[in-house]
C-alpha cells in the first residue's frame, strides 16, 4: 500500500474515531444532565398541578371559613331567626355563592342534614340542579364536630355528578371561636381542568382508580416515554380516601434540545476535526508524501541511463534529506563500482586475449620444433654417415681399387639425395621463417591490441568483414552462407579492436548455427543514422538458435562471455565495452529462441564524429 | 583381442602445424613399414657397411593413426573403435578446438565409452587445471599432459611408454580373461 493511500486511512481512520469519541462522551456526560432537567421539569409541572389544586382548595377553605366563623351564621344555623338570616345574607343566593368564585355552598346541621344549599354555574350563573343536595349528602363529617382536632377548614377534592370539585368544609363557630360547633359549611367550586392547564401550562388529565387498586401515592412516579414524561400520582378525596389519578405529561422538549446540542456539537467537532485533518493531510502530504513519492520515482529512473544519477532532495535536513543523501553516496559507490567491473572486464579481456596469444604462439613454435627435426633427421640418416666413411676410406685410408671403385659409385648413387636433401633442407628453414613471422605477427598483434586507446582510423568494412568471412566464417564452417551488403560503408575505429569485436560476433553466429540442420546463413547490412548523427550500423544476422527475450541484455554482462576461440575471442562483455570505447555501441535482437539472431554494431563515420561522441 | 599388434593412436588437434608434426613422429615408422624391397643402392651399401639400419623399424615405433580435428569426431571415432573390437590405446587430445566440444567435455565423453584408453592432453594454454581434467579424464594412470609446443621426440617417448603400458593390458586381458580383468580396478 502507498503512503499515500495509508496516510489518507490513518486520517479517516482518526477521524472515525474522534467522532465516535465525542459521540460516547457527549452521549454520557452531557446527555445524563439534560435528562435529569428534563426530569425535575416533569416533576415540577406535577407539583404545580398540585399547588395549584392546593391553591384553590385554600380559596375555598378561605371562603367557608369567612361564613364559618361567624356569630350570625353560628346563630342561622342553630336556627335563630333564619328567614331573615337568609333575606339578610343568603339573597340572592347565585350572588353569594358566586362571589366566593364558588359553585355551591352548603349549610349543614352537625346531624348532616342540609340547613341552605345552593349551586350555580359560574359562567352563565344558571343553577346546577342537585349538586347543593349532593354535596350536603357529603358522607365526611368534620372531625371537630366530634370533638377531635382543630375547628380549621378540611380541603380537599370530591367526585360530583358535574365532575371533581374542590371542597373546603368548615365548622360554624361563633367569631370569638366560642361555643359548641353549630354545623359545617360546605364551600365547593368544581374543577376546571382547561383553566387549571391554561393556568399551570402543564398538560394533566384526572383519571379514575382501577377497580384492581393502585401503587401510586401522593408522591408522584415518574415515566419516561419516547415524546413525552408523564407523572402519576394519588389524589386523595377530602376525607383522605383515594379519589383519582392525576397524570401530568411533559414533552421531552429538554431531551431533544440536549440530543439536539450534542449532535450539533459533534458536527462541529467534526468539522473542526476534518479542517484540522486536511490541513495536516495537506502539510502531510507537502512535507512527506510528495518527497517521498519524488524520491521513489527517481530511484524507478535512477539507473536507466547504465550509470546510477543522484537525486537532488538532499539539501533538506530532515530525515527525508538524509535518505536522498545516503542514497547520493550509494550511487557514487556503485557508479565507481561499475567502472570498476568494466574496467575489470576489460583487463579480464586482455588476460584472455594474452592466454589466446601464448596459446597461438606455442601453436605455432610446434612447426618450428617440428622443421628442425627434420633438418636433423635429414642430416642424420645412415646413409650420410656411410657417404663421410667412403669419402673418408677414398681420402684417407688405403683401399683396393675394386673398393675404391664401389666407395666412388656409392657416393655418386647418393649425390642425388644429398641434393635432394640441401633442396629439402632449404625448404624446411624457409618454413621456418614463416612460421617465425606468422609467431612475430601474433605477437605485434596483442601489443597493437594493448595500445588501442590512442590509435583510430577510418576503415572500410566491407572490406574487413569480407576479408572475416574468408578466414573467420567459411573456415570454421563451409557450409554457412554469408551475404554482405553491396553498399559498403566506412567507420572510424580502431582496425584492431574493431576486427576482433567482428570476429568473435562471427564466431558466435557460426556457434550459434552449429549442428542444426536447416540452412547457415548470415547476412551483413551497412545502415547509416536517420537522421544522421554521424553514426553507421553494421547489422550481422545469422539463422542459428537465436536469444531468449530475458538474455538480451545479459549477455552482454560479465559472466555470459562466450569462450575464447584460438585467435583469443573475448566476451560480449568485453566486445560491448570496446565498441563504447570507440564512441559506438553493440546490443543484440532476436525473436526468441530458435528464430535467429541480429547483432548491431554502431560506429562513428569519421574521426571528427569520434571525437565528438568522445 | 585387438585385430593387429600395431597399436592405434587417436590425435585431436585444430592447428595444422601440430598436425604435421604428430604426422612426422607417428607416421613416419608406418611409412618405412611400407617400403618395398632391397634397391641396387642398398644392396652396394650392405656390401660396403653392412645391414642398413633404416630398415630396422622397432616394433614398438609401429603405429596406426588417426587424426580428427573437433572433439565431437573424436569421440565418434573411439565409439567407432570399441564396437570394432579394435580400441584405441592412447589419444592425443588439445584442449582448445573451436567451435565444438572442447577436450575437457571431449575427454569426459570419451571416458564414458572407453575406461582404458590413455588419454594424453597436449595444450599450449589450459583453461582447466590438471585436477579438472584428471577429474574428468580419470583414473590418474591413464591420463598423461604434454604441455606445447610439441616436442617430436616427447612425443615418440609419450607414444611409446602409453602403447607398451596398453599393451600390458592388453594382454593381461588375454592371459587372464576380461572377466577377471573387469573385477578388477587395479588393471581397470
Amino acid at each position: 500500500m502507498r503512503i499515500a493511500s495509508k496516510l489518507n486511512s490513518v486520517m479517516l481512520t482518526v477521524f472515525i474515531a474522534t467522532a465516535l469519541i465525542n459521540y460516547i462522551v457527549l452521549q454520557k456526560t452531557i446527555k445524563p444532565h439534560f435528562d435529569g432537567i428534563e426530569n425535575s421539569l416533569a416533576l415540577v409541572n406535577h407539583k404545580r398541578i398540585t399547588d395549584a389544586l392546593d391553591s384553590a382548595a385554600q380559596k375555598v377553605s378561605a371562603g367557608a371559613q369567612d361564613w364559618g366563623f361567624w356569630t350570625d351564621a353560628y346563630n342561622y344555623a342553630k336556627g335563630e331567626d333564619r328567614q331573615a338570616f337568609e333575606e339578610a345574607n343568603l339573597q340572592p343566593a347565585v350572588d353569594v355563592v358566586s362571589a366566593l368564585h364558588l359553585n355551591a355552598m352548603v349549610f349543614r346541621a352537625p346531624d348532616g342534614s342540609m340547613i341552605w344549599g345552593e349551586a350555580f354555574n359560574l359562567i352563565d350563573k344558571s343553577p346546577i340542579d342537585g349538586l347543593a343536595q349532593e354535596i350536603a349528602g357529603l358522607g365526611y363529617r368534620h372531625p371537630y364536630l366530634d370533638g377531635v382536632g382543630e375547628p380549621t377548614a378540611k380541603v380537599g377534592l370530591l367526585r360530583t355528578s358535574q365532575g371533581l370539585a374542590l371542597a373546603a368544609v368548615s365548622i360554624i363557630m361563633r367569631t370569638d371561636r366560642s361555643g359548641p360547633p353549630a354545623g359545617t359549611i360546605i364551600a365547593a367550586t368544581l374543577l376546571d381542568v382547561a383553566a387549571l392547564k391554561s393556568l399551570t401550562g402543564v398538560e394533566f388529565s384526572f383519571e379514575e382508580i382501577p377497580p384492581t387498586g393502585t401503587a401510586l401515592t401522593k408522591v408522584p412516579v415518574l415515566t419516561t416515554l419516547k415524546d413525552t414524561m408523564v407523572t402519576a400520582s394519588l389524589i386523595p378525596h377530602l376525607d383522605g380516601s383515594p379519589l383519582a389519578l392525576l397524570y401530568a405529561s411533559t414533552p421531552r422538549d429538554i431531551s431533544k434540545a440536549g440530543t439536539s446540542a450534542i449532535q450539533s456539537a459533534i458536527w462541529s467537532m467534526l468539522a473542526a476535526a476534518a479542517a484540522v485533518l486536511a490541513v495536516l493531510w495537506m502539510f502531510m502530504r507537502i512535507i512527506v508524501v510528495s518527497r517521498i513519492e519524488a524520491l521513489k520515482n527517481h530511484f524507478a529512473t535512477a539507473s536507466s541511463g547504465g550509470r546510477l544519477c543522484a537525486t537532488d532532495h538532499e539539501k533538506s535536513s530532515d530525515e527525508i534529506g538524509g535518505l536522498a543523501k545516503s542514497f547520493n553516496q550509494l550511487a557514487d559507490e556503485v557508479n565507481a563500482l561499475r567502472d570498476t567491473i568494466a574496467e575489470n572486464a576489460y583487463l579480464n579481456g586482455m588476460s584472455e586475449w594474452a592466454a589466446g596469444t601464448l596459446h597461438n604462439v606455442r601453436n605455432g613454435l610446434s612447426p618450428i620444433n617440428l622443421n628442425a627435426l627434420m633438418i636433423h633427421d635429414l642430416f642424420n640418416a645412415p646413409w650420410q654417415r656411410n657417404v663421410k666413411s667412403a669419402v673418408d676410406e677414398l681420402r684417407f685410408g688405403a683401399t683396393s681399387a675394386e673398393r675404391g671403385e664401389k666407395l666412388s659409385a656409392y657416393i655418386i648413387s647418393k649425390a642425388p639425395l644429398m641434393v635432394e636433401n640441401a633442396d629439402h633442407a632449404r625448404t624446411i628453414s624457409g618454413e621456418i621463417e614463416l612460421a617465425s613471422k606468422a609467431l612475430e605477427e601474433i605477437v605485434a598483434e596483442y601489443e597493437r591490441f594493448s595500445r588501442h586507446e590512442t590509435e583510430c582510423e577510418e576503415v572500410d568494412l566491407r572490406d574487413m568483414i569480407e576479408g572475416l568471412v574468408r578466414t573467420d566464417v567459411n573456415s570454421r564452417d563451409p557450409q554457412v552462407v554469408c551475404h554482405v551488403a553491396e553498399d559498403g560503408a566506412v567507420a572510424a575505429a580502431n582496425r584492431t579492436i574493431l576486427r576482433q569485436i567482428l570476429v568473435n560476433i562471427f564466431k558466435n553466429a557460426v556457434e550459434a548455427m552449429n549442428g542444426q540442420a536447416r540452412e547457415k546463413h548470415i547476412d551483413v547490412q551497412f545502415k547509416q543514422s536517420s537522421p544522421p548523427d554521424g553514426n553507421v550500423a553494421i547489422l550481422i544476422s545469422d539463422t542459428g538458435q537465436g536469444i531468449a527475450p530475458e538474455n538480451l541484455k545479459t549477455i552482454f554482462e560479465r559472466g555470459f562471455s562466450t569462450r575464447p576461440d584460438g585467435t583469443g575471442g573475448l566476451g560480449l562483455h568485453w566486445c560491448a565495452n570496446a565498441s563504447r570505447s570507440m564512441g559506438g555501441s553493440l546490443y543484440a535482437e532476436s525473436n526468441g529462441t530458435g528464430a535467429g539472431a541480429t547483432f548491431v554494431l554502431t560506429l562513428p563515420v569519421s574521426i571528427n564524429s569520434l571525437k565528438d561522441a568522445a | 583381442m585387438p585385430k593387429s599388434v600395431r597399436p592405434r593412436i587417436l590425435v585431436a588437434d585444430d592447428d595444422l602445424g601440430v598436425i604435421a608434426a604428430y604426422r612426422y613422429v607417428l607416421e613416419s615408422s608406418d611409412a618405412a613399414l611400407r617400403s618395398d624391397g632391397r634397391t641396387t643402392e642398398e644392396i652396394l651399401e650392405a656390401e660396403l657397411f653392412g645391414k642398413s639400419e633404416e630398415a630396422a623399424i622397432p616394433p614398438g615405433e609401429r603405429w596406426r593413426v588417426t587424426f580428427v580435428d573437433q572433439g565431437d569426431d573424436a569421440v565418434a571415432a573411439v565409439g567407432a573403435s570399441l564396437k570394432d573390437s579394435d580400441p584405441y590405446s592412447v589419444v592425443f587430445l588439445d584442449i582448445r578446438m573451436p567451435p565444438g566440444l572442447d577436450g575437457y567435455e571431449t575427454a569426459k565423453q570419451i571416458r564414458q565409452l572407453d575406461r582404458v584408453v590413455h588419454i594424453v592432453f597436449v595444450s599450449g594454454f589450459s583453461d582447466y587445471t590438471e585436477q579438472a581434467l584428471i577429474e574428468v579424464a580419470g583414473p590418474s594412470h591413464r591420463v598423461s599432459f604434454l604441455p606445447k609446443p610439441v616436442w617430436p621426440l616427447q612425443l615418440k617417448s609419450k607414444a611409446l611408454a602409453v602403447c607398451r603400458d596398453a599393451r600390458l593390458v592388453s594382454l593381461c586381458r588375454t592371459a587372464l580373461g576380461n572377466r577377471i580383468c573387469k573385477q578388477d580396478p587395479a588393471v581397470q
